[in-house]
C-alpha cells in the first residue's frame, strides 16, 4: 500500500518537474524567437519554423516525464 | 506495454514492403513528372526572359531610328525654310530693284518727252506767232516793230508756261 | 490505459516467436494500403498539371526533397530520398489515423517507433561504413582535434551518444503520441461523469487536443525524418 502511494507521489513529481524544466526552456525559446522576429521581421518565417522545431524537442522532454508518470500510475 | 518482438518484426515487414513498393512504383514516376515540369517551367522562364530582352533591344533600336529620322526631318525642314526665306528675300529685292529701274526709266522718258514737247511747242508757237505776225504785218504794220512786240509776247508766254 | 494495449486478432507464432497479428499490425496495414491507394490515384494521372490528391502528395514530396533531404544531405542525398520520404509518410499516416475513433495509433506503442528507430540506426551505420569504409567509419568515433590522451573518455562518450540517438528518436515519437492521445482519452473520460452542462468543458478540451494532435503528428513526422536526414548526413560526411 505504501509503495503505491510512493508511486503516485513519484508520478506527480515526475510530470511536475518535467513540465517545470520544459516550461522554463520553452519560455526562453519563445522569448528569444520573438526577440529575433521583432528585430528582423523579414526572417520571421524561418525563425518560426526553427522555433516550432525547438519547441517540439523541448516538449518531448516534458512528455518523457509524462510517460514515466503514466507508467508509475498504472503500474499499481 | 513491453517489448514485443512480433510487433517490431511486423513493423519492419510493413515498412520495408511499403518502402519497396513506393520506391519502385510511386516516387520515380511522380518525381519524374515533377522534374519534367520544373524543367519546362525553367525553360519557359528562360525563353520568356530572352524574348523580353530581344523585344527590348528591338524597341530601343526603333526608338533610336525614330529619333534620328525626326532629327533629320527637322533639319531638312529647317534648311528648306531657310532656303525659301532666302529665295523670297532675293526675289523681293530683285522685284523691287526692277520696279525702281522701270520707274526711273519711265521718269527719264517722261522728262525727255516733256522737254521735247516743250521745244516743239515753243518752236511751233514761235512759228505760229511769226506766221500770224507776218500776216498782220503784211497787211498793216511794218515788220520790225511787230517783231519786237511778238518776241516780247512769246517771251512772256514762255516765262509764264515754263516758270509755271 | 487498456485502450493502448495490444489486442490479438489472429494468433500466429513460429516456434517460440509470437507473431500475433494485433490491431496495431492491422492498422499499420491499413495505413500502408491508404498510402498505396493515394499514390495509385496520383501516379495514374498523366500530364503536367496535377489534380486532386496528387497536389498534396507532390507538395509533401517536394517539401521532403527540398527542406529535409537536400538541406541536410546536399544534391547527392537524392538517393536517400525514398527512405526518408517513406519514413515521413509512414509516421504521418500512423499518427493521423489514430485520431479516428475506434482506430489505434500504431506509433503510440513503443515497439513501432523502436523498430523504425532501429531501422534508421542500422541504415545509418551501414551507409556510414559503405561511404567511408570501415576505418573511416571507426575514425568517426575519435573526432579530430582532440588529443589522444582524451580518447579513453571520448570514445565511450561517442559510442553512447551514437547508441542514444535511436533511443531518443523512438521515445520522442512514442511519448508524444501516447501522451497526446492519452490526454484526449482523459478528457473524454471526464465527460462520462458530472452533470450534463459541465460535460461540455472536457468535450471542448478533447476537441482542441484532437486538433492539436493533428499538428503534433505532422511535427513529429517532420522531426523524425529530419533527424534521420541529419544522422545520415553525419554518417556519410555530407556538407
Amino acid at each position: 500500500m505504501e509503495s503505491v502511494a510512493y508511486a503516485w507521489l513519484a508520478s506527480g513529481l515526475a510530470i511536475g518537474m518535467a513540465a517545470l524544466g520544459a516550461g522554463i526552456g520553452m519560455g526562453y525559446l519563445v522569448g528569444k524567437g520573438l526577440e529575433g522576429v521583432s528585430r528582423q521581421p523579414e526572417a520571421a518565417g524561418s525563425i518560426q519554423r526553427l522555433m516550432v522545431m525547438g519547441i517540439a524537442f523541448v516538449e518531448a522532454l516534458a512528455l518523457y516525464g509524462l510517460v514515466i508518470a503514466f507508467f508509475l500510475v498504472f503500474k499499481t | 506495454m513491453s517489448i514485443d518482438l512480433g510487433l517490431m518484426i511486423w513493423t519492419w515487414v510493413s515498412f520495408l514492403i511499403l518502402l519497396y513498393l513506393l520506391g519502385r512504383f510511386a516516387y520515380r514516376p511522380m518525381m519524374f513528372l515533377v522534374e519534367r515540369r520544373e524543367k519546362r517551367i525553367r525553360d519557359s522562364l528562360r525563353q520568356a526572359e530572352d524574348e523580353k530582352r530581344n523585344a527590348e533591344a528591338v524597341t530601343r533600336e526603333r526608338e533610336a531610328l525614330l529619333r534620328e529620322t525626326q532629327e533629320q526631318a527637322g533639319s531638312a525642314l529647317e534648311g528648306a525654310r531657310e532656303a525659301a526665306e532666302g529665295q523670297k528675300r532675293r526675289i523681293i529685292a530683285e522685284a523691287r530693284e526692277e520696279a525702281g529701274r522701270i520707274i526711273k526709266q519711265a521718269e527719264a522718258e517722261i522728262q525727255r518727252e516733256k522737254r521735247q514737247a516743250m521745244v516743239e511747242l515753243s518752236e511751233s508757237v514761235a512759228d505760229l506767232a511769226i506766221e500770224a505776225a507776218e500776216r498782220i504785218v503784211r497787211s498793216e504794220l511794218d515788220r520790225n516793230k511787230h517783231q519786237v512786240l511778238v518776241d516780247e509776247f512769246i517771251t512772256d508766254l514762255e516765262n509764264k508756261s515754263i516758270g509755271h | 490505459m487498456e485502450h493502448f494495449l495490444l489486442r490479438v486478432v489472429v494468433p500466429l507464432s513460429i516456434g517460440s516467436l509470437r507473431l500475433d497479428i494485433t490491431q496495431a499490425v492491422i492498422i499499420m496495414w491499413v495505413s500502408c494500403m491508404l498510402l498505396g491507394l493515394l499514390f495509385f490515384l496520383s501516379v495514374r494521372q498523366v500530364g503536367m498539371i496535377p489534380r486532386g490528391v496528387r497536389n498534396i502528395l507532390e507538395a509533401i514530396l517536394l517539401f521532403i526533397r527540398e527542406d529535409i533531404v537536400k538541406r541536410n544531405l546536399g544534391l547527392e542525398g537524392t538517393c536517400y530520398f525514398p527512405f526518408v520520404a517513406t519514413l515521413f509518410l509512414f509516421v504521418l499516416i500512423s499518427n493521423w489515423i489514430g485520431l479516428f475513433p475506434h482506430s489505434f495509433t500504431a506509433t503510440s506503442n513503443i515497439n513501432v517507433p523502436a523498430a523504425l528507430a532501429f531501422l534508421v540506426f542500422a541504415y545509418v551505420q551501414v551507409e556510414g561504413i559503405r561511404r567511408k569504409g570501415f576505418l573511416g567509419y571507426l575514425r568517426h568515433y575519435a573526432p579530430e582535434g582532440i588529443p589522444p590522451a582524451l580518447y579513453p573518455i571520448m570514445i565511450p562518450i561517442e559510442i553512447i551518444s551514437t547508441l542514444a540517438k535511436p533511443f531518443s528518436l523512438a521515445v520522442r515519437l512514442f511519448a508524444n503520441m501516447l501522451a497526446g492521445h492519452m490526454v484526449i482519452l482523459v478528457f473524454l473520460g471526464m465527460t462520462a461523469t458530472g452533470v450534463w452542462f459541465l460535460k461540455a468543458v472536457p468535450l471542448c478540451g478533447a476537441v482542441v487536443m484532437a486538433m492539436f494532435e493533428i499538428f503534433v503528428g505532422l511535427i513529429q513526422a517532420y522531426i523524425f525524418s529530419m533527424l534521420t536526414a541529419i544522422y545520415l548526413s553525419e554518417a556519410v560526411g555530407a556538407e
